[in-house]
């Protein structure tokens, strides 16, 4: 880590924080700045009727949020909470969202310069979601845009329902 | 071009703010006055009410610059004067006229409010009133003059009887009160601008004072008792209390552990004072919070006889309005919401409803229809109803349209009750017009009616009589953030059944539940009543438990009765709504949720949601 970071000083390329999750074997990344905190697993209430990734609400401190399983907005097979998950709470452009993953690993500090835009053919997922590809050491991490996680398939979800 | 640039004055923002809100107040009470105008046009208290809010805005609108604005109430007061000064009588062109310049005014308002300028055409407005302005300064025939005089006896007739009311005046026989005033109206002949109350008013003053502050001054002299805050205020308030009203739920449920760990000692006693007290205090304190929020419904009410007039000219219908129950208080964001629905009822009401008046006539009915628009408060709800004499809903031409639009079928419409057909009005895509009118029967509406009154937790109801006329009920809850809740457990799930849907509740064995047509149906007292399975509706979980007692909740939905399968009953709560935020936004069958006193958050069912989309299902089919 530390000989990226002084090669990155020394380029005065621009520095990307983030968090880093995993999800199954992949490690994904979101902006530092739109995490509001990080939650062990609560008590999660269903919502009848709502989008199927979406697990149920929870009372942060008196304000009701809703909870998105991220495994079931990615399509991936859905696991049963443990002590390792966790609700990562993001502050979105007019609404606050919590976002159940696996595990949260750390923050991160990484130039921009050592990603790149994700190969179409990197995951499973829609790539729309991912803004790029960070090329860490010995690992890939994949950085996602949350706000397009919750705007995209999800409205036409609604747009079904309600017909 | 003229210079708007002291709008955009941050110095002045608060000149132009309260300028913007006074203009508008005045505009909502110029349009219920000019709408009286037309039936009561020798009113000359009431012509010089309009006159004065005329020109209050053109005062104030010439001081902010707004020469648009300013010109086009000075032409209203050019023209309304003559009117005062009786020198014309007031007709439909002027009528037309001064409404048409009303609109207009309200649109640049708006403009003004919006964009900061005056970028709207008034071009046209100006010219008919010119013209029209014009057309009248021809004639000023004794006529009116004689008109002026009736008028002003009337109005010393008025203030004798009040004298004889007031027991503290000496009275006063007619005719001298006659002559003095007669003698000041000579000294100053016909009177200009706003110095004719005053004048006319000195004359009386001389011979009794008290009458006359009593008989024109007193709408005037209302002591200023209410003061302006700002919504955002009043919401941060309500949110306030919500949380505490929260906390304080949490604080009587720890307080019943106390009570049972420690029974008995001085500490539970304490406690359960203390507990009671903070109780107490919250309820009052949310009433009171609650009350700081209500608005009078005649602030919508009022709006309706210009659209009844409108209404009335363009359809050739003769109609009469009735407003009763304007007093009767609502939430304002529940004040909000029911304008649209109500307009659009309105006018359904007189295009659908009324008749003709030739062919009322001829039934032997009055020429002029009658639409009555109420409120009343009754409990926690307060009940609005828009009812017409016109022709009734005929069951049979619903059903057919019904039918035929494919909205039913043939064999589920002979199931269907008298009320159940009128609730086919509700869906979406009827419309029984004809002739699709300018007025209504675009076949959006009704439905939208009922969403807009379903979202606000109300019901609606018909009632219809052919040849009679009917009845549109709507039902509202005063306000939408508290309610009682009865709380059910449903599997692993709690849910809150909103208290004023719920009937009562049984306990049915399963040999008492019956299938027909594969819905389970129980029978109560002789009715049948169906059943709603919430496990499988709203969770779609259908691996039941076997059972040998269920618990039913009986709901009401206007006039109909359901029985909701429950596993549990858990307890009647008060209950703060929450809404689920924006990104969940409307969800089916959920009206919103709430947090439990031990920190749980639990859903809120829509009962008549969940209830009318099985409904329509089972149309459909």
């Amino acid at each position: 880590m530390s000989t990226i970071e002084t090669k990155a000083e020394s380029k005065q390329d621009e520095i990307l924080q983030l968090v880093s999750f995993k999800i199954g074997d992949e490690e994904f990344g979101v902006d530092i700045l739109k995490v509001q905190e990080i939650n062990r697993i609560m008590q999660i209430t269903q919502v009848p009727n709502s989008p199927e990734f979406v697990d149920g609400v929870v009372n942060l401190r008196g304000k009701i949020i809703p909870v998105i399983n991220l495994r079931k907005r990615l399509k991936m097979p859905v696991l049963k909470h443990n002590s390792k998950t966790r609700i990562i709470v993001v502050e979105l452009a007019d609404s606050t969202v919590g976002f159940v993953v696996d595990e949260v690993n750390e923050v991160l500090r990484i130039p921009k310069s050592i990603t790149e835009p994700a190969p179409s053919m990197v995951t499973g997922i829609n790539t729309d979601y991912i803004t790029a590809v960070g090329k860490l050491e010995d690992r890939l991490l994949i950085l996602l845009d949350l706000e397009k996680i919750l705007s995209q398939e999800e409205t036409k979800e609604i747009e079904t329902m309600e017909a | 071009m003229a210079d708007y640039s002291l709008l955009n004055d941050p110095d002045m923002k608060e000149i132009f703010d309260s300028f913007i809100v006074e203009t508008k107040e005045l505009l909502d009470k110029l349009d219920l006055d000019l709408v009286e105008l037309e039936t009561r046009p020798d009113d000359t208290d009431l012509l010089n009410e309009i006159f004065r809010s005329f020109h209050t805005i053109k005062g104030t609108s010439g001081f902010l610059g707004l020469e648009k604005l300013q010109k086009v109430t000075h032409q209203c007061e050019d023209l309304l004067n003559k009117l005062r000064k009786g020198e014309a009588h007031l007709n439909d062109i002027i009528m037309d006229t001064i409404l048409l310049s009303y609109d207009t005014i309200k649109t640049l308002v708006l403009v003004i409010e919006e964009e900061k300028n005056e970028n709207y055409d008034t071009t046209e407005v100006l010219a008919k009133l010119t013209e029209v302005f014009e057309s009248l300064s021809g004639d000023s025939g004794e006529e009116s003059m004689e008109d002026f005089d009736r008028e002003i006896q009337e109005r010393l007739k008025k203030a004798q009887e009040e004298e004889k009311n007031s027991k503290n005046v000496e009275v006063i026989e007619p005719k001298e009160l006659e002559e003095i005033f007669e003698v000041e109206l000579d000294e100053s002949p016909v009177v200009e601008e706003n110095s004719e109350i005053g004048k006319i008013e000195e004359g009386k003053a001389n011979v009794s004072k008290q009458v006359v502050a009593e008989q024109k001054k007193a709408p005037e002299k209302k002591v200023e008792t209410t003061i302006r805050v700002e919504v955002e205020r009043l919401d941060e308030l309500l949110n306030i209390v919500q949380e505490l009203v929260l906390g304080r739920n949490r604080l009587l449920q720890l307080n019943t552990i106390v009570a049972q760990q420690y029974e008995g000692t001085q500490l539970s006693r304490d406690l359960s004072d203390a507990t009671q007290q903070i109780d107490f205090m919250t309820t009052e304190l949310q009433l009171a919070v609650m009350k700081t929020r209500m608005i009078k419904i005649g602030k919508v009410f009022n709006k309706f006889p210009r659209l009844v007039r409108d209404l009335s000219k363009e359809t050739g219908k003769k109609v009469e309005l009735i407003i009763r129950g304007e007093e009767t208080e609502l939430d304002k964001t529940l004040i909000e919401e029911i304008n649209d629905p109500l307009v659009h009822m309105i006018r359904n009401s007189i295009d659908h409803g009324l008749e003709p008046p030739e062919e009322r006539e001829k039934i032997g009915k009055d020429p002029v229809g009658k639409v009555t628009l109420s409120a009343e408060q009754e409990g926690n709800n307060v009940i609005i109803s828009i009812e017409d004499d016109g022709r009734g809903i005929n069951p049979e031409i619903i059903l057919n349209k019904a039918i035929e639009k494919g909205l039913i079928s043939k064999e589920r419409a002979s199931e269907l009750s008298k009320k159940d057909i009128y609730n086919l009005i509700f869906l979406p895509g009827f419309s029984t017009a004809k002739v699709v009118s300018n007025v209504s029967g675009r076949g959006v509406g009704m439905d939208v009616v009922k969403t807009n009154v379903l979202k606000l937790r109300g019901v609606i109801d018909i009632e219809s009589e052919v040849g009679k006329g009917s009845r549109f009920i709507i039902k509202l809850p005063i306000t939408l953030a508290i309610i009682q809740g009865l709380l059910v457990k449903i599997r692993e799930e709690t849910l809150v059944v909103p208290l004023n849907t719920v009937i009562e509740v049984v306990r049915v064995g399963k040999k008492e539940i019956f299938k027909i047509n594969q819905n389970d149906v129980i029978k109560l007292r002789n009715v049948v009543i169906p059943l709603v399975d919430l496990q499988s509706n709203l969770y779609k979980d259908e691996e039941h438990e076997e059972i040998i007692w269920q618990y039913v909740v009986i709901v009401g939905i206007a006039e109909r009765r359901f029985g909701l399968k429950v596993d549990k009953l858990i307890g009647q709560e008060e209950i703060v709504i929450k809404s689920l935020g924006k990104y969940l936004g409307n969800i089916k069958g959920i009206a919103g949720s709430t947090i439990m006193g031990d920190g749980s958050v639990v859903m809120i069912a829509d009962i008549a949601e969940i209830v009318n989309e099985l409904e329509e299902k089972k149309n459909v089919d």
